[in-house]
């Protein structure tokens, strides 16, 4: 079980800025490379600018191919596909292979007729082009995985939520902290960003107040600072 | 009126057909009521090695829509074959229709044996999921992994996933990567979306989506003539002929005939000259001495033990009943075959052929023509249970592809004698006894096997109404005497009204037997092939009223026939308070299966057969 894991579609906007997979459209790299194809224009050249995306291009981890999350495999998929005088996207090819058939086939199943950009126009018309962009697959934070490093976990509900954020984000945060011998919190940072930046400070509030009742490691007798991290899973 | 069927035919539909294997892995869906349940999500992703391995991540979503649906799924049991490949469960929890996540707990999460584990068969294990506060609305979430270990058939790897038009689907995407050379895999997908090949890092990719938002509302009749199923198949098996060598591999050796198998098939045919006799002996004395362990061919993998080793544990799985039987035959020079089959399965063999379609084996004798059963325990020489009939085969290791015969009327039939008779008080009391043969009598033996002494009263109390009393003279049920022949002797008060005018239901043993088969619901119209077996069932019922009562009316004698369907019916006032019945319904189909054109051809006269069948004796 993943606590606040996304693979659950109720979760899909909440994890957005953490956990879902980034699409880096129109990355630097695609303004360089010349399209393979030269029955079109490289949008870049045609319209002089980067074009405009004209719907959502992100990716959500419903789409992470399942197996290729379970092995852990991830990678950059370097897409080139033609732009149409609408904007739809279509023609989408691999420029450059994550090394996984279920990665490459997924980023060009997620980008083929589901784009969309803004016209890309010269001359005053609006032309068909090619341009290039990378899907990148990251496997999101798994709470389990860092459970195994020792992190706790602690779960904040809607309730625990502070004033101005909506309940239906989520997101988690991964903090690190350094326990003195007597309890108290000595130091704290966020190792993990939620991606809300008031869910991560509201989580270090929360920590800070504590007491921690640790009994410390001792070494020829003298108490030891303890480190302990946790992980502090918001969901709605 | 309760307990107007008199005469006493138990359903033999009910007998039990064995354990069938669902390639559709995480969860078997086989068998959980349709309109139960609806799949709201599924992914299911393999990969293929070179070498024929696979790893397959799979993830459902299942929404329960009722109790049957809840019970059903708040418990489930995956099986693997521990050595040949693994199985872990990544993630699995209740989702509240809220949207809450109830995770499974790990001590909700148990690892055992099969069902059927015995010393032999240790390999397959199990994983019980017991999914939380599963209530109505609510789903299980299940994601696993299965890593086969080794290929069951060295590279080789095929597949077949397999979707019902009776299950509401609203997203399900299975996709398919192989090797781009090395393991060419021949496809065949029919009912999905997409499926085009594509290529990507030096491996093919297949993707297929599959939604179904308007289920079939299939007859509870319904059966798979074909593979007509939305379904794909993939397999690097080129032909029959490859898959049957293949197969041929895992059975080498195993049915060598050693000194004590000598021994015990010179024993078995002393004093049997005839070749055919002798094959009888043989086959009766593996039928009645090795119990059968039902492990799932695929399941428990494709190698059989040795026939020397099966002899001497005296039980085995259907592989290690054919090994030794074989191995008897042998030593009487008596050649025969493994034969590859899907008990229960569809009738008619797939183009693509894939391994894992065949979940059971039997023995084909080629000198007779003649397929053997062993472990059907109760089918005597020569009978083929219904769920092994008018199937292929595919002969080992040949690849020949054959077909089982069809069971013919006189293959099954039943023949049925019934005397009631009714005191002042509208008590009834009668007899009935019964004569089946052929695949009848196996499935009524099978029956009979299952129901303990102790709840014989409850089942006619159920049938009969709860005062009954009754009892059963099961007959000869071991001997594998065909026909065979079991009687029934019941009582049962205040059954009829007297004084009259009354009504009693004729018939209605014959009405029974046929529910189901042909003239059960009698739906308006058919969308799917349906069972039809070819039987023969006759009835001779006697009623006798108290000298008080006087018989006024009886049904009307008919004949009626139609495409392989004829009945007949003949009442007959015999004096003012005997009435005599006799009734015959044979049917002759050229398979166990028929169309729903044909129903649409022959469904008037079965409503008219229906009709006969509901008449009543009036008196007064």
């Amino acid at each position: 079980m993943k606590p606040g894991s996304c693979r659950q579609k109720t979760f899909r906007a909440g994890c957005a800025p953490t956990i879902l997979l980034m699409l880096i459209a129109a990355a630097a790299n695609a303004e360089t490379q010349s399209s393979t194809n030269p029955g079109a224009p490289n949008c870049v050249a045609a319209g002089s600018q980067r074009p405009e995306a004209a719907n959502d291009h992100a990716i959500d981890s419903n789409n992470y191919p399942l197996l290729s999350w379970m092995n852990g495999e991830a990678g950059n998929v370097m897409l080139d596909f033609r732009i149409n005088v609408d904007g739809t996207v279509d023609d989408v090819t691999v420029a450059r292979s994550s090394g996984s058939a279920r990665l490459d086939g997924a980023a060009v199943d997620a980008v083929n007729g589901h784009w969309r950009y803004k016209p890309v126009v010269f001359g005053g018309k609006p032309v068909a082009c090619r341009y290039r962009a990378i899907v990148a697959w990251r496997i999101p934070l798994d709470p389990l995985q860092w459970a195994k490093f020792g992190y706790g976990v602690v779960q904040m509900h809607a309730p625990d939520y502070p004033p101005g954020v909506s309940s239906q984000t989520g997101g988690i945060t991964a903090i690190l902290m350094t326990i003195g011998v007597d309890g108290s919190m000595l130091d704290a940072k966020v190792v993990h960003s939620s991606g809300i930046p008031e869910l991560d400070s509201a989580a270090m509030t929360a920590l800070k107040n504590q007491r921690w009742p640790i009994t410390p490691a001792k070494m020829q007798g003298t108490a030891l600072k303890s480190v302990v991290g946790l992980l502090v899973v918001w969901s709605p | 009126m309760r307990g107007a069927g008199f005469a006493i035919v138990l359903l033999i539909s009910a007998a039990l057909p064995p354990q069938v294997a669902c390639a559709n892995p995480p969860i078997s869906l086989a068998g959980i009521p349709y309109g139960s349940f609806e799949i709201v999500r599924g992914r299911d992703d393999i990969d293929v090695n070179p070498d024929g391995s696979f790893a397959e991540a799979s993830e459902i979503a299942i929404r329960v829509l009722d109790s049957r649906g809840q019970k059903a799924f708040q418990q489930v049991t995956l099986g693997y074959s521990d050595g040949l490949e693994s199985l872990g469960v990544a993630s699995a929890y209740t989702l509240k229709r809220d949207g809450q996540k109830i995770p499974v707990a790990h001590d909700q999460m148990l690892r055992g044996f099969g069902a059927t584990s015995r010393p032999g068969f240790e390999d397959l294990k199990t994983v019980t999921i017991i999914f939380p506060q599963l209530e109505i609305g609510d789903q299980i979430v299940l994601t696993t992994l299965r890593r086969q270990i080794v290929p069951l058939f060295s590279d080789a790897f095929a597949t077949r996933e397999e979707f019902s038009r009776a299950i509401r689907a609203d997203d399900v995407q299975i996709t398919l990567t192989s090797p781009q050379s090395g393991l060419p895999l021949n496809i065949e997908a029919t009912g999905m979306e997409g499926g085009e090949p594509q290529q990507f890092a030096g491996k093919n990719r297949w993707v297929w989506r599959f939604q179904n938002e308007q289920p079939i509302d299939y007859a509870v009749d319904s059966v798979v003539a074909g593979n007509d199923q939305p379904q794909i198949v993939a397999s690097s098996f080129s032909g029959y002929e490859a898959m049957g060598k293949a197969s041929g591999e895992h059975f080498a050796g195993k049915a060598d005939v050693t000194p004590d198998i000598q021994s015990l098939a010179d024993q078995l045919t002393v004093g049997i000259s005839d070749r055919r006799q002798q094959a009888k002996a043989m086959y009766d004395w593996v039928a009645a001495h090795i119990s059968y362990v039902d492990v799932v061919l695929g399941v428990g993998g494709f190698t059989p033990h040795a026939a020397a080793e099966v002899l001497a544990r005296r039980y085995g799985d259907c592989k290690d009943h054919v090994m030794l039987l074989q191995a008897l035959l042998s030593a009487k020079g008596i050649a025969s075959k493994p034969a590859l089959i899907a008990a229960n399965g569809p009738y008619v063999a797939s183009k693509i052929p894939t391994p894992f379609d065949f979940n059971h084996l039997i023995t084909y004798v080629p000198e007779f023509q003649l397929f053997l059963d062993s472990t059907a325990h109760y089918a005597p020489f020569g009978v083929l249970p219904f769920f092994d009939a008018d199937r292929p085969v595919v002969i080992v290791p040949s690849g020949e592809v054959l077909h089982t015969p069809n069971i013919a009327a006189e293959g099954r039939s039943v023949r049925t004698v019934v005397t009631v008779k009714f005191d002042g008080e509208g008590t009834a009391e009668g007899e009935s006894h019964s004569s089946l043969s052929g695949d009848a009598a196996f499935a009524m033996r099978e029956f009979l096997d299952i129901i303990p002494p102790a709840q014989e009263k409850d089942v006619f109390r159920v049938a009969l109404g709860a005062a009954a009393d009754a009892s059963i003279d099961r007959g000869n049920l071991d001997s594998l005497v065909d026909p065979y022949s079991y009687s029934v002797h019941y009582r049962v008060p205040n059954a009829v009204m007297f004084p009259g005018p009354g009504a009693v239901g004729s018939g209605l043993a014959l009405g029974d037997f046929a529910n189901g088969l042909l003239l059960g619901p009698l739906p308006s119209s058919r969308l799917t092939t349906f069972a039809c077996p070819s039987q023969t069932i006759d009835e001779v019922d006697e009623y006798d009223f108290p000298p008080s009562v006087r018989v006024t009316s009886v049904p009307k004698s008919e004949d009626i026939t139609a495409e392989g369907v004829q009945f007949h019916a003949h009442y007959e006032i015999r004096n003012p308070h005997t009435v005599s019945a006799a009734r015959t319904l044979r049917t002759d189909h050229p398979h166990a299966w028929c169309t729903p054109e044909y129903y649409a051809r022959v469904r008037p006269e079965l409503a008219r057969i229906a009709a006969s069948l509901r008449g009543q004796i009036l008196y007064k």
